[in-house]
């Protein structure tokens, strides 16, 4: 038996006739999708939190007010709204970010959590974190690009709306991002899996 | 069709972003530009690369659906 998904421009209505559990399958279709993104962005485990409730409240506010217009669009308008409010956030804190887990520790601390050799953690931990540093180590616009299409998986078009620019310079982050991390990886003994 | 292929064009064919007709020649003619492919390789590295799969607390979950359903509650009463 297949089962029908609903569309999320369908959910937005039903929620606004008042029903909850539209707006609960809405949220739970793109946490993990909206989170990661911006998690990716400003590599911050508690700043992703904040940015990603937010977020959603500004969203609740915006649909009941009768200010979605996107159909369907609803994860680039999302991404769009976390995007901007990163860009804010940061600038206040105006500070570099630090790549932390769920607890708030360093990924470089407490890696002897799992049954494994210290060996197997280290050899484990460093290409995780090689990935992460690689990344994080991207200018803030190829990051960005890169993440929004990669992962988001938002088109060039999309991105471009977003982030305010025109499709050319995303394509350009994104040629750059690809370039810097290329050499990132020569450099490392690391092996993409 | 003749066509000066940019790294623009690579970079949106790489994604199926492009005109049927410029990915059309961009596949007929890759095997004469092997700075394509090189690209190409560069792009399908990059994409592979995982990104760890992340969540929200359910704290924050459930922050957001308690504002959902209040704001549900008073324009409704």
């Amino acid at each position: 038996m297949t089962k029908t998904i609903i569309a999320d421009g369908v959910l937005i209505k039903r929620y606004l006739e008042g029903n909850q559990a539209a707006f609960e399958t809405l949220l739970k279709r793109h946490k993990m999708r909206i989170f990661t993104s911006v998690l990716n962005i400003v590599n911050d485990h508690y700043l992703a939190e904040d940015i990603f409730q937010e977020m959603f409240v500004k969203i609740i506010h915006s649909i009941r007010a009768g200010k979605y217009n996107h159909e369907d669009k609803f994860l680039p308008w999302a991404l769009r709204i976390a995007r901007n409010m990163a860009i804010d956030l940061l600038r206040q804190k105006k500070r570099l970010p630090t790549v932390v887990d769920s607890e708030g520790n360093d990924i470089f601390e407490h890696l002897n959590i799992f049954d494994k050799s210290q060996e197997e953690l280290h050899i484990e931990a460093d290409e995780i974190s090689m990935l992460r540093s690689w990344i994080r180590r991207l200018p803030e616009e190829q990051r960005e690009v890169l993440v929004l299409r990669n992962y988001a998986d938002l088109s060039f078009k999309e991105i471009a709306e977003i982030t305010n620019t025109n499709i050319n310079t995303c394509i350009g982050r994104m040629h750059y991002a690809v370039i810097n991390l290329r050499k990132m990886m020569e450099k490392s003994s690391v092996r993409v899996k | 069709m003749t066509r000066n292929i940019t790294e623009n064009d690579l970079i949106l064919y790489f994604y199926s972003e492009t005109t049927s007709e410029i990915s059309s020649f961009i596949t007929a003619n890759l095997d004469k530009n092997p700075s394509w492919v090189v690209l190409l390789d560069s792009l399908k590295e990059v994409k592979s690369l995982e990104f760890t799969n992340s969540f929200p607390s359910t704290t924050t979950e459930h922050i957001i659906l308690e504002e959902s359903n209040i704001i549900e509650k008073i324009s409704h009463s």
